[in-house]
């Protein structure tokens, strides 16, 4: 489904340039729970971000379905971030002074979807807390915050579900309902991209990619290496 | 129809904004409403102060047209020194008793010009003015005033009318006879009516007509303070009077449009004439003083105008900063609604709406704001005010203006950064 060949980032330009990855080349196939990690650093987001076209590559081929992305334009992207990938970040990315129920209907207004009540509702449902719907975003605690981050990234049934340490600023009890709330995605079907540096939390995925300075250096699935 | 949709939604979107950042919404709507405001209240008054100032003028005959001799009359001290009524009582002394003796107007340039049939040119009447002391009938103490010595014509020209008894006639001016037609306001505690004898220099003259009172003028006298007598009688007052000397021609005109071109005639045929060179008599149109305080309020209401920008501009700053504050809230969430499907179209209309709704409300409120400065100052100050179309668009465009500069520009800026630089942006 995901297909990377040499491709590099570079951040930053002239003496300030800064290489964060590396001549990648990478494979994803559809309903697999890939994680990502690495030291802090590492690259492992500036990977993610590029997965997700939430950023573009200095060099390389990103294949999306044999398809290039490298062809997309502006809208062609934004509606592969609405209807292909949902995001689920570290920071939960909420806007604050939005009521839960605007937050988690966000992607299916941009999308012009019907019916938006009983799909947030839903959405709300998987994640277990339905009843905060009318709730300002800022009045949640973190883990209610990252469940409706992962509500919204629900909303529009992406095939692919991203995670950029989503456990990063929760305490560890939270961060395993989170992490449960994960793997029952992937059981139904969602391929799974989760960026970590918290071994405990890779072993949660089938197969693990480790990245040393913007190169992977090991790339393996999790049973066999047990 | 998805597009239309989607734009609708953007709409919302704004709105929805709007909503959720109150204070940063209320603080913009306040710069654009003090703007504004201030743009149409001060636009407003200045515009109001020429028209007034104009229109009184206007009242005082834009279709008159005076010659006196000598070609710098209103450079007399008169015009500026007229505070004090001594100093206005010698200024008039000065002005009347002509400083090059030898330049004067006389009858047959009134003449001349009666019989000539310049164009455009209506009535043709003339002044001799001098200043008298008058006394009343058994009283001791006198009072001067300005006595002018005219035909009928002059009646008709300044539309005079008498709220008591009526104007002298041809026959009075043939037969000489000493009757006095006064101003509203001559000797106002003595009470002058019609029939009363009034002590003029020494001769003694009936009253046969009393004026409906006139505003007064800018122009330093006023029919309400003069005494209007037949000129052939001049001669018989005391002072240097002449009924040959006048001090003013006054000549009406059909239409005032054409003013300009009639004046010019004039002065090339009583040049012609009276056989100089250069002009030795001035001639002056109220029009000419309309023209002149035009520019100088025009002048006038550019300099509130620009006081006006400058508090625009001030406001402008205050509204970039709390835009400036709100423009890493802003860019995250731009960055937030890039990753869940934004385009960068979506964005750029939100924004804009929010903008054009902002600057819309702040546009009107501001503009009634501003009409209620301008009424506020009319009432209590005594100005005038007037809305002009001008200060209306001025105000809207700068307003508009504002809200692009400092609500599209960081957004549109915003909306080119990928999602990722977005969201990291603090
Ligand atoms: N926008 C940026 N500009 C410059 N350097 C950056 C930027 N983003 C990340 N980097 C650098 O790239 C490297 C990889 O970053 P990142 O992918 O975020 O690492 P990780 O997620 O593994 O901690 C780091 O050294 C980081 O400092
Ligand atoms: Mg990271």
């Amino acid at each position: 489904m995901i297909k990377l060949t040499d491709i590099t980032k570079v951040y930053g330009k002239g003496s300030n340039a800064f290489q964060a990855l590396r001549d990648i080349d990478l494979e994803i196939g559809k309903g697999e729970f890939v994680a990502i990690m690495g030291a802090s650093g590492s690259g492992k987001s500036t990977l993610m971000n590029i997965l997700g076209v939430l950023d573009t590559p200095t060099s390389g081929q990103y294949f999306f379905n044999s398809e290039s992305v490298e062809g997309f334009r502006d809208s062609k992207l934004a509606d592969f971030r609405n209807m292909t990938v949902g995001f689920v970040f570290q920071r939960f990315n909420l806007l604050n002074n939005m009521s839960v129920f605007e937050n988690v209907a966000l992607p299916a207004r941009y999308a012009g979807l019907r019916d938006i009540k009983s799909k947030v509702a839903e959405s709300l449902g998987t994640v277990g807390i339905e009843d905060k719907q009318k709730n300002m975003a800022n009045e949640l605690s973190g883990g209610e915050m990252q469940r409706v981050a992962m509500a919204r990234a629900l909303i529009m049934s992406p095939s692919i579900i991203m995670a950029d340490e989503p456990t990063g600023n929760l305490d560890s009890k939270t961060g395993v309902e989170i992490m449960e709330l994960i793997a029952g995605l992937h059981r139904k079907g969602h391929t799974i991209i989760l960026v970590t540096h918290d071994r405990y939390v890779a072993n949660y995925a089938d197969r693990i990619l480790e990245i040393k300075d913007g190169v992977i250096v090991k790339d393996y699935e999790r049973s066999k290496e047990l | 129809m998805k597009e239309v949709k989607r734009f609708l939604q953007n709409i919302r979107f704004s709105l929805q904004g709007l909503g959720s950042n109150k204070m940063t919404s209320f603080l913009t709507l306040l710069g654009i409403v003090i703007g504004i405001g201030s743009v149409i209240g001060l636009m407003s008054l200045g515009q109001g102060t020429q028209e007034s100032i104009v229109s009184d003028l206007e009242d005082l005959g834009t279709d008159i047209v005076t010659i006196s001799a000598g070609a710098n009359m209103y450079d007399s001290p008169v015009m500026s020194e007229n505070a004090d009524e001594k100093d206005f009582n010698q200024g008039l002394q000065e002005k009347y008793s002509v400083v090059d003796e030898s330049i004067k107007l006389t009858i047959d340039d009134y003449n001349f010009l009666g019989e000539e049939g310049i164009e455009n040119v209506r009535d043709v009447s003339f002044t001799i003015i001098s200043l008298q002391d008058i006394y009343l009938e058994d009283e001791e103490s006198a009072e001067s005033y300005s006595v002018v010595g005219t035909n009928t014509d002059l009646f008709d020209i300044y539309n005079f009318e008498c709220e008591s008894g009526s104007g002298f006639v041809q026959a009075d001016i043939d037969e000489g006879n000493l009757v006095a037609v006064v101003g509203s306001e001559v000797l106002e505690e003595y009470v002058v009516g019609v029939g009363d004898v009034l002590n003029i220099g020494g001769v003694e003259f009936e009253v046969v007509g009393v004026l409906v009172e006139q505003e007064d003028s800018l122009l330093g006298s006023s029919p309400s303070v003069e005494i209007y007598i037949p000129f052939s009688v001049v001669d018989e007052i005391g002072g240097d009077s002449d009924s040959e000397i006048l001090t003013r021609i006054i000549l009406r005109v059909e239409d005032d449009g054409v003013l300009d071109q009639t004046i010019l005639d004039i002065e090339e045929r009583l040049m012609e004439f009276r056989d100089v060179e250069e002009m030795d008599f001035s001639i002056f149109s109220i029009q000419t003083l309309v023209d002149r305080v035009r520019s100088i309020t025009e002048t006038f209401t550019l300099l509130l105008t620009g006081i006006a920008a400058i508090s625009l501009l001030v406001g402008g700053i205050g509204i970039s900063n709390v835009m400036l504050i709100t423009v890493s809230q802003r860019t995250r969430e731009i960055g937030i609604r890039k990753a869940v499907g934004g385009r960068r179209s979506d964005i750029l209309v939100q924004f804009l709406s929010e903008a054009v709704f902002l600057t819309l409300i702040g546009g009107v409120v501001g503009m009634g704001f501003g009409i209620l400065i301008g009424d506020l100052a009319e009432r209590f100050l005594g100005l005038s005010a007037v809305i002009t179309l001008d200060s209306v668009i001025l105000a809207v465009g700068i307003s508009v203006g504002i809200g692009i500069l400092f609500g599209i520009l960081p957004a549109n800026k915003a909306s080119r950064l990928s999602p990722i630089e977005a969201l990291r942006y603090e």
